[in-house]
């Protein structure tokens, strides 16, 4: 649930979404149905070159396929919509990361300088096979890393340790999935 | 409520670099597998989320005696105790609902539930030692993870309730003390060199505060795509190079500058040994003075560990926790100003 940004009383029932030429999402707009009325969109965004503009409860046939399918997704687990994240900056629950995978990829490119996949700790419960590979992973970030700073000594090191990764992922470790 | 000890353990000066590294602090994010982050949690649920990890938290056998706390049930005033002693956040001071937050004796350890996420996990050391905090949190973690079912993702981590955190969940930061960068105005130099290399800087009780007089708090902000590891790395590197450069500042300004700066911290001093009445703020940009002049050694009959403690017992709750009941601005600052003459002396 979201409330107007205008009159910050009623519930916001008018989602405006200023999209990129790329599809990313620019800004973002909720208002109650009276405030939508008398509020002017058009003069109160800035002029861009070429943004599509967009009023969900109208969706105009051209909208990109995939965004349009992004503003009518709603999470089953939780109620989550997606301009309720966008406007509350905090997901529903887990099972979100799925479900607006697309838009949230946005987010992780910003704050994550670039979406790239976990590296650090992995939960016992995960079980051997995905912290062997997260492992595997991290050591091949280290081991490019230290080849470009010409570091060779602990670039020896890091092909030693990922070469016993290697022997531990192909002897099939104990595949410990616990339930 | 009161707690075991007049600070924590975390402020007696001790670890290495403490006169100017106050604080290293290690923060972890988790949430349980098969439950709505909090903002979409129904008010029974959350209840019941609450009192599942209040007795995960009692199985994991913590290294120390530990004490569980409801904030809902808490009055305001000893939520904000618990804020000014760097056990929780602003945040969950000052929210709503089903809520509570484990601290140990040392209060080295502080667990929050139902935060922003299910479960914030906090290590505290005095000084510069990020390898205590994360060989401690980490065995932490290990051990309520033998009790609950983290929400993770081969791809993207430990999932939390704010995509900004997921990953390694993990925030790292070192809390400074940086007068001599403040006085002889080197300070935004030195920040845009953090900024280049990710770190963020931050006020001191975390996120969304301003850094407010000599103390800065700096954090890594990106925790996807990165061990654990290379993000203390980065601190560890880092850290060392501001250090240097808040002791090459002071010591050109006893050399260059003797005579300014012992006036500066003889005022300082004079003025906590004698006022009447004095404000939080004032109190602090005095004690930060003090606190250069002790490490400068150019006041012998204090200690580091007394000044840190002078800084907590000084703010506004905890002046009131002392006194045992309300009371308004006024009275606290004349409460503040005989509790500092209390622990220093008076002129
Ligand atoms: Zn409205
Ligand atoms: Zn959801």
């Amino acid at each position: 649930m979201v409330y107007c940004q205008i009159c910050k009383k009623n519930i916001a029932t008018v989602h405006y979404t200023e999209i990129d030429a790329d599809y990313t999402v620019k800004k973002e707009t909720h208002m109650c149905e009276s405030c939508a009325q008398t509020h002017d969109l058009e003069a109160a965004q800035p002029k861009t070159i070429s943004p599509f503009k967009v009023i969900e409860s109208l969706i105009k046939p051209n909208l990109p396929k995939h965004l349009k399918i992004l503003l009518e997704t709603r999470c089953e687990q939780c109620g989550m919509t997606y301009p309720e994240f966008r406007a509350a900056g905090r997901l529903g629950c887990p099972h979100d990361y799925h479900v607006f995978k697309e838009g949230i990829q946005n987010v992780l490119e910003q704050v994550h300088g670039g979406a790239r996949r976990h590296l650090g700790k992995v939960p016992r419960r995960a079980g051997d096979a995905i912290r062997l590979e997260t492992r595997r992973a991290a050591l091949r970030g280290e081991l490019e890393q230290a080849i470009a700073v010409e570091d060779y000594e602990r670039a020896a090191e890091l092909r030693d340790a990922l070469r016993s990764i290697e022997e531990e992922i192909q002897g099939g470790g104990t595949s410990a999935d616990e339930a | 409520m009161r707690l075991e000890r007049d600070t924590g353990e975390w402020l007696k000066g001790s670890g290495p670099e403490s006169d100017i590294v106050i604080s290293s602090r290690i923060r972890l994010a988790r949430n349980l597998q098969g439950y709505a982050f909090r903002t979409k949690l129904a008010p029974a649920a959350r209840i019941a989320l609450e009192q599942k990890l209040h007795e995960a938290i009692d199985a994991a056998g913590l290294p120390e005696k530990v004490r569980y706390s409801r904030l809902d049930e808490f009055p305001e005033v000893d939520r904000q105790y618990l804020l000014e002693r760097h056990l929780i956040s602003r945040e969950h001071a000052g929210g709503e609902g089903a809520r509570g937050v484990a601290v140990t004796a040392s209060e080295n350890i502080s667990i929050m539930t139902l935060e922003e996420d299910h479960l914030r996990l906090q290590v505290l050391r005095s000084g510069l030692d990020l390898d205590a905090c994360w060989t401690e949190i980490d065995r932490l973690d290990d051990r309520l993870e033998e009790h609950l079912t983290y929400a993770f993702d081969p791809e993207l981590g430990y999932l939390t309730a704010c995509p900004t955190n997921v990953g390694t969940g993990i925030r790292v930061s070192v809390m400074l003390h940086l007068p001599g960068l403040v006085l002889t105005q080197h300070i935004e130099r030195m920040f845009r060199s953090i900024v280049r290399i990710s770190l963020v800087v931050r006020g001191l009780y975390g996120e969304g505060t301003q850094a407010s007089g000599d103390f800065f708090q700096v954090s890594n902000q990106v925790t996807l795509g990165q061990t654990e590891r290379q993000i203390i790395d980065e601190f560890k590197q880092f850290v060392p190079r501001i250090i240097d450069y808040e002791r090459k500042v002071r010591e050109k300004l006893l050399t260059s500058d003797r005579e300014r700066i012992e006036d500066r911290v003889s005022r300082a001093c004079g003025t906590l040994r004698s006022a009447r009445t004095i404000s939080s703020a004032e109190a602090m940009e005095k004690l930060s003075l003090v606190r250069l002049g002790v490490n400068m050694g150019l006041i012998p009959d204090l200690e580091i560990g007394a000044v840190n403690s002078i800084f907590i017992n000084a703010q506004p709750a905890h002046i009131i926790k002392r006194a045992g009941r309300a009371m308004d601005a006024e009275e606290r600052d004349v409460a503040r100003a005989r509790y500092i003459q209390e622990e220093m002396g008076s002129n």
